[in-house]
Order: structure tokens, then sequence, then C-alpha cells
């Protein structure tokens, strides 16, 4: 006997809890499927949230070591455990508000009999039939196994399986230079592991300003950690004596107690028999949506890490609302939504806006305007002085194109440029306005004035004064 | 465990009682393993990956590893918490010392009339300590802990048994014997050896439902493996409760069964 919903979410993660939840609040029948025993996704239980409070445990754990002078720290465990409890306070959030909007969870792996009918198996075998007149598929992505290299989750480790260790490596070599590889590759290498990360191309996070990732390979080195870039590997293999020994290209080998393999992540569409539907895949196998979202199978949508970049637990959240509001029939919202970039590596780096590559690109020559943290009282209040904000403004320095932060903070402090990009503010707004003192989002008044001055010293023919 | 044939016999218990609690049990080394450790820890030509398989093959010669690797000989700056990792750490000298140490020191089993038990329980250990690696790599949960926890949990059977097979009892008696004192002797052996504090829990706990304090992902993989070793590998035995806390569905199902021969070759070739 099939049971009927209005909306079947399958996946429970950031984009899928959007979606249910703006479902339930607009009167419609929600069933949510989880494969997992906590709802959350990854997100919760194995990626951003235990990943960034990790990352908070290294920085105490750091800050008290300048202080105390302490040894280094070889167990993980004491750090892990604040991990499992920021885990469980987030799980019992997410359910508590499911609940209260009235979603349905039920616990099993999904599976297309067609577009509207579902098929959920649970742990024990026993098989559910659900039928919604619409669909969402947030089932988010899995790590990227590399056909040469084989992840035991021993010694050579994944994203989804680097946090079950329950010791400090002595060393690790981290293959890959995107998000996931520079935050663990930094918060090890801030709690003594010896790091060396190890990446086909030149520079690691190749999609953020360059001078940003330039300074996140200096930061990452002053702290004990190598970049080695250009670099392919050929072979991965472990002797119990030895570590990890990971070959490559050019000859050179590398040895480490533990890998960590970060080379991306593909959509999870395991199980999910998508030949049932008239969904369409993409060559690296995404699903392929509209801009709302919708698939080509009309009664399916897809949202989050599903569909590809920007992978963002940020982004999925707002798909999520989209692809609900827009299968309920709401307008859509007028104008661009902007996305930052948050990277919670140590140090941290936020973006929003255009590159300065991006803005030499389009607007020939850019003016740019620095601030370093250490020339802002918060940041030698609180010893954050290897932070920088980068402010990108057009030719005539009027209008603001692109922030870019690296320092402590950035995450948050980028929001301040994210809405002045957003409303179309001029560079001068962060000269005009007052900012609390000490804050480190002076930083943005000074970089303004950089670029103020720029303009007096060498006035555009129709710059403002 | 029924105590029918232990009550013909109503003091046997008098004198392990005792050894229990002076934390004076024995884990004596099969002389099998202890031959083959001292022919490759003299050898130079010896390969190091075979030294690091025996001392993983073996939970008598891996608990002795454990304890010596965190004496104050070896001085860890903080203790090792798995066999990989103190192999990896420590060297092919240490570790060669280390064994041939073991091998030299360590009393040797005589069970004369119980070489079968014996042998029954050791293949156990290895099963389960297989078992434990599986389910914890499907589970992207801590490998070796789940490992070693699994390779040491009933560790405290061949203690026992060693204790009382010289006591007259009949086999169903000395069996029974073993059943109700290999927790309490394992646990004595974690106390007095310092073992890592994963295995005292998974040996306290690995018969609980639904245990969920520290290491529970490990427990719960270690009893999932135990199980599994008791229905003789045939994974259709495990209860839906038992699959819904491992979150295994019939994929993950498959995925085991694939290890089935692996890990039969792997016993074979350890016990061999």
């Amino acid at each position: 006997m099939e049971e009927m919903c209005d909306f079947l979410v399958i996946g429970s993660g950031p984009a899928g809890q959007k979606a249910a939840i703006q479902g339930a609040k607009e009167g419609r029948s929600v069933i949510m499927v989880e494969s997992e025993p906590n709802v959350g996704g990854m997100c919760v239980n194995k990626g951003t949230i235990p990943s960034k409070a990790l990352r908070e445990a290294a920085l105490r754990l750091q800050n008290a070591k300048q202080i105390l002078a302490r040894e280094q720290i070889t167990e993980l465990q004491p750090l892990m455990s604040r991990v499992g409890a920021v885990i469980s306070g987030h799980n019992s959030y997410i359910k508590a508000q499911l609940v209260r909007n009235g979603v349905r969870w039920v616990r099993g792996k999904a599976r297309f009999r067609s577009s509207q009918a579902v098929e959920v198996t649970q742990p024990g075998g026993k098989v559910l039939r659900l039928r919604a007149k619409t669909v969402f598929i947030a089932t988010g992505s899995v790590p990227r196994h590399p056909p040469n290299i084989a992840v035991d989750h021993e010694h050579i480790l994944d994203s989804d399986s680097i946090l079950s260790m329950n010791y400090l490596p002595s060393s690790l070599v981290v293959i890959g230079a995107g998000v996931i590889a520079c935050e663990y590759a930094s918060v090890f290498s801030a709690l003594g592991c010896e790091v060396t990360m190890v990446d086909r191309y030149d520079r690691p996070l190749g999609f953020i300003d360059q001078e940003m990732s330039a300074r996140f390979v200096e930061a990452f080195e002053a702290d004990g950690g190598r970049f080695l870039g250009n670099s392919i590997v050929s072979t991965v293999s472990y002797e119990p004596l030895i570590g990890v020994n990971v070959t490559l290209e050019d000859g050179t080998s590398l040895q480490g107690e533990k890998l960590l393999v970060a080379q991306g992540r593909v959509s999870n569409l395991n199980g999910l028999n998508v030949a049932a539907t008239a969904i369409t895949l993409s060559d690296m196998g995404l699903v392929v949506v509209d801009k709302d979202y919708r698939t080509s199978d009309p009664s399916i949508y897809a949202i989050g890490d599903v569909i590809g970049p920007p992978s963002l637990a940020s982004a999925a959240m707002e798909q999520g609302r989209w692809a609900a509001c827009n299968a309920l029939g709401m307008p859509r919202r007028a104008g661009e939504v902007s996305i930052p970039i948050g990277i919670y590596a140590i140090p941290e780096l936020s973006s929003v806006g255009l590159s300065e590559e991006e803005a030499v690109s389009t607007y020939g020559t850019p003016l740019i305007g620095y601030a370093e943290f250490k020339e802002v009282a918060r940041g030698l209040i609180a010893g954050i002085e290897q932070g920088v904000l980068k402010m990108i403004a057009d030719p005539s320095g009027e209008r603001l194109l692109g922030v870019h932060i690296i320092g402590e903070g950035a995450t948050e402090l980028i929001h301040l440029g994210q809405m002045a990009l957003v409303n179309d503010m001029q560079v001068d707004s962060f000269v005009d306005q007052i900012f609390n003192f000490p804050t480190l989002a002076e930083a943005y008044r000074v970089a303004a004035l950089q670029i103020r001055g720029q303009v007096a010293a060498d006035p555009q023919p129709d710059a403002a004064c | 465990m029924s105590t029918s044939h232990l009550s013909l016999v109503p003091n046997t218990g008098a004198p392990f009682e005792t050894a229990l609690a002076k934390g004076q049990l024995k884990l004596p080394l099969l002389p099998r393993v202890a031959a083959m450790v001292i022919q490759l820890a003299t050898d130079e030509n010896a390969n190091a990956q075979q030294l690091a398989q025996l001392i993983q093959g073996d939970p008598a010669l891996a608990g002795h590893v454990m304890r010596l690797a965190n004496s104050p000989a070896y001085r860890p700056a903080t203790p090792f918490v798995s066999l990989q990792q103190a192999i990896a750490r420590l060297g092919m000298n240490s570790i060669s010392e280390i064994a041939l140490a073991t091998s030299l020191n360590a009393s040797l089993f005589k069970v004369p009339g119980y070489e079968a038990l014996l042998q029954r329980y050791w293949r156990q250990s290895l099963l389960v300590s297989a078992w434990s690696r599986e389910i914890a790599r499907l589970r992207t949960t801590n490998v070796e802990a789940s490992f070693i926890a699994g390779l040491l949990c009933f560790i405290g059977r061949p203690v026992v048994l060693q204790g009382v097979c010289q006591l007259g009892l009949t086999p169903d008696a000395i069996e029974d014997f073993v059943e109700n004192y290999y927790v309490r002797a394992g646990l004595s052996l974690v106390a007095s050896w310092s073992l890592p504090a994963v295995v005292g829990v998974a040996i306290e706990h690995h018969q609980e439902s639904a245990y969920s304090a520290e290491y529970a992902d490990e427990v719960l993989n270690v009893k999932a493996a135990s199980q599994l070793v008791e229905a003789e590998q045939d994974l259709t035995q495990w209860s839906a409760e038992l699959l819904g806390e491992l979150n295994f569905y019939p994929q993950d199902l498959e995925k085991l069964e694939a290890k089935v021969p692996v890990i039969d070759t792997w016993i074979d070739a350890v016990c061999s």
C-alpha cells in the first residue's frame, strides 16, 4: 500500500531541510527520507559542522599553547569529544525544527519506482511505498575516490573518515587543494602534524583571488606545512613500518603516517534508480536542473551538492527554499542573489564579488585597497595580525566590485562587503560612515581610504570628489 | 551462561579469584608464534611486513607488544592506542626488540588435552578482529581501534583456560568456567597492562544493546562482529535491531558478504 504526500524530500541536509520546512509552512504534507540514523546529512554528521568544530578546538589549543608553552598535542580524542557534543546539539535542534513544522521523517534508502513513486528500504529490510506530487532530491555528495588510490579508511582516508582518527598522526599527506583539502591540511598543521599538500595545479583554491591563495600558502608554510603544486600522484601504497608512501609522476616520493584523499566530491545518486524517472544527468554525473532547480522530469527538483557547484551549505539552503517556493507557485524574488565563499582553513578565507583577475578582465585597471589586520586596532588587541582585507573597485574608485579577506573572522566580516555589493553602495560609503571602534570592520574603512587616495593621486576624468 | 558444571566443583573459583584480584593472570604465547617471532626478529633479511602481520595476527603477541610499547622503556609521549600506531612509530628495530623480548620471556601455552579449544578461541578472536575492521570500514568509524578491540575482546578466554585446565575439571565445566570468568580476566589484564582503553570498554560492553557512551562506535563494531562469528559468518542472522544500530542496508550486507572469502583466506594464512 502506498502512502501519499505533497512533498517527498530525499535527504535531510541543509537543502532538504529548507525545502521540507518551506512546504510544511505552506500547509503541505511533507515526508523526509534520510538513510542515516540522524538528520542533518553529511553537513552535520561528517562534514561542515564537525570539521569546523575541530578547527575551533585547534584554534583554542593553538592559543593555549602560545600562552602556556605546552607540549605538542598527540591525542585527538579530547578534541573530538567536543565535536561529538556539537553534532549532537545541532542534530537535536534540526529534529525539533522538523517536528515543530510537522515534517514527518522516515529513515531508509529511497529508490525511484517512477517519477512520483518511491520505495524506501529500512535498515532491517522493511520496504515502505510512498507517492508524492513533488519530489526533491537532496541526497548530497560523496567523496570522489581516484581509481589509482585505494581508500581503506584506516591509513588512506577521505573527508568522510578523516575525523574517525583517534590520534593525531605525526605526518599527513593531503592529496588535493580545494576547500576540504585546505581546511583539513591547515587544521592538522596547526595541531602540530607535519602536513604536505599535493595537487596537480600550481596553487590551492584555484577559484579564489590569486593573491589570497598565495597568502594562504604563505601562512600554511609559515606554520610548518608544505604545498607541492604541479604534482600528479602516480601511486599510493601502505607499509606497516613506513606508513603511506606516495609516488609522484616526476619520481618524487612522499611518506606520511596517514593520507587524506580530498579530490572533490561527486553526486550521491547511489541506489536512487534515477533511470526510472526522466531526470537528465550531466557528463560529470550531476543532476541537470533549470534556474528554479527543476530537473528535466517536471515533478522532480534537485537541490544542494547533488547538482554540483557551488556545493556550499549556505547555497544549498537557499536552493531548497527556492525550489519549494517554485513548486508551490510562489513568486520568484527579484534581483540577483549573492553567495559569499567561506573557507574555514587556518587562516580563514572569505570572498564575495569579483577577484582581481576577473576585475582586470572586465574593467582593465581596477583600483585595489588593502587593510592589514595588524594596522587595525582590534587586530592588534586580539592578536590577529596575519589578516588582510582586499577591496576591489572599478577604475573610477566608486563602484565596489569585490572583497576578499584572509584572517580570523573573515567569514563573518565578509557580510558587510556582501551587503554593500548587493545594494550597489559606493566605496566611499565605508569612509563616510562611522564604525564601532575598535573592530575588524574598520579594515573596510582603511581599504576604502586607500582606494580614495589612489583616485586623489590620479583622478579619473569622471571621478567624484 | 550455565554454571551447572561448575556447581559440581564449588571451590574451583577461589584460587582464580585470588589471581584476578592480585592481577597475577598470565597471557602465554602459542609456542608456534614464539618460534616464528624469534626466527623473524633474528633474521637480518626478515621482511618487516611479515613481523607486523604476525603481531597483528596473534592476540597474545599483540597484547604483549602493546604492553611493552606503552611501558616506560619506550616512553611514548602519550600511550599508543592501536597496534598500527605503535608499529609505525616505534619502527622495525624497536618492534623486533619488543617481539623478541616477549617471545623469550613470556610463558608458553600448556593446555594438554585442550589444544583444540585454545585453537577455537584463537580463531574466534581473529575472526572478530577481522570483522570488526571491515564493519568499521563500512561505517567509516575508527578501523584501528575497532581492530584491536576485536582482537583483544576475548583475550580473557585463553588466560582463564591456561589457569584452570589442569584443575581436573570436566571439559564442559572448563568451558563454563571460561565463559564465566573471561570478561573479568580480560578487564584485569587491560588494567594491569595498561592496554588501550577501548579494549576494556569493548570487553565490558560488547554484549549490551544500545551502548552509547565512550567508544560506542567501536563497541558496536565488536558486538556485531562477535555476533557474526557466533553465527558462523551468516550475515542474515543479524537482528533488525542490530542492523538499525549499524545503519546497514541490504547493499551494505552485499558488500560484507564479499568479504567472507577474503577474511577466511586471511585467517587460514595467519593460523597456518
